[in-house]
């Protein structure tokens, strides 16, 4: 068998699991060449894991700029609540004025104005 | 790491000061996985900066059932995932396998020559050499070990794709070493 054909094998042995191939396990069994390679690729496997551990110092201008980015979104959605607040209370007002206006003009008994309220306030 | 469970507790309670600590604390880490996901500084640091800003708005949505580093480094993968959409719209990278650059003669093979340190340089620069796409899957399966289901769903593509973009990727990154060290051991010779 030509070690080409055991790559895939190799690969599966590399990253210990269990290879799909009995041939191919058998002729890497037997292959020199190919338990190097097994052997080479387990060792950079091992070595990009440890690449994990190799921080590396980002310019500190970076911390301040992401900060104050934070910053920002934190006051747009501050301001963003207190917009909907106001909506909410100016709706409400118009809503309330209008009642009151209805009941005036003799449009609207106090009962049905009293539900309607109950209704803008539930 | 314990420290950083209780900050993002007081943060998901609305402290923003223990969400600008937990910055400080993962931001050079959160750096260095776009770096590498990118290959440059300055995309990187958009991207640590989108994904903090997508964190804090998200951060609710942290149920505690991974690390939260973990949970860091999959928006940081999908931030720059976005990012590099925004940047190539008009471009994309063509994943062909066809480029021969294994040098088959085993009798020039260093095998065990070098040492750790020095493969370790010659895959962050062979890391660097891939393309994004492929970078992208190896370094987040290789390097930070997440699973294939969580690197498919941040870069956008499904379980089979990122396997077959992680088999290419792997094996660009050896060809890119082999290569690197027969030029070496003939310039020796």
């Amino acid at each position: 068998m030509r070690c080409e054909l055991a790559q895939a094998t190799i690969a599966a042995l590399a990253v210990g699991e269990t290879p799909s191939s009995d041939r191919h396990a058998e002729h890497i069994a037997r292959c020199l060449q190919c338990q190097v390679a097994v052997v080479r690729q387990r060792r950079v496997r091992s070595v990009l894991a440890s690449l994990r551990d190799d921080v590396v110092t980002p310019d500190p201008a970076l911390l301040n700029a992401v900060l104050n980015r934070l910053d920002a979104i934190a006051d747009r959605d501050l301001r963003h609540a207190e917009l909907v607040r106001r909506a909410a209370y100016l709706g409400g007002a118009a809503a309330a004025g209008g009642l009151v206006l209805a009941m005036a003009a003799g449009r609207l008994k106090p009962t049905a104005a009293g539900h309607l309220a109950g209704r803008l306030v539930g | 790491m314990r420290e950083l469970d209780s900050l993002v507790l007081e943060a998901q309670a609305g402290d923003r000061q223990s969400f600008d600590r937990i910055v400080e604390l993962t931001y050079a880490d959160t750096y260095t996985l776009a770096l590498r996901l990118t290959g440059n500084a300055d995309d990187a640091c958009d991207v640590v900066q989108d994904a903090y800003i997508r964190a804090y708005r998200s951060l609710s949505k942290f149920r505690h059932d991974a690390k939260f580093t973990t949970w860091m480094y999959r928006i940081t993968a999908n931030c720059a995932s976005t990012h590099r959409g925004r940047r190539h719209r008009h471009r994309h990278d063509v994943l062909v396998d066809d480029h021969h650059l294994v040098d088959d003669r085993r009798d020039h093979d260093p095998g065990f020559v070098v040492e750790n340190q020095s493969l370790r340089g010659e895959l962050v620069e062979a890391l660097g050499r891939l393309p994004e796409k492929l970078r992208a899957v190896v370094v987040l399966r290789d390097v930070y070990d997440l699973p294939h289901e969580a690197i498919a769903k941040e870069l956008g593509i499904t379980v089979t794709a990122a396997k077959v973009r992680l088999h290419r990727a792997r094996h660009r990154l050896r060809e890119i070493v082999e290569v690197e060290r027969s030029e070496e051991l003939r310039r020796a010779v």
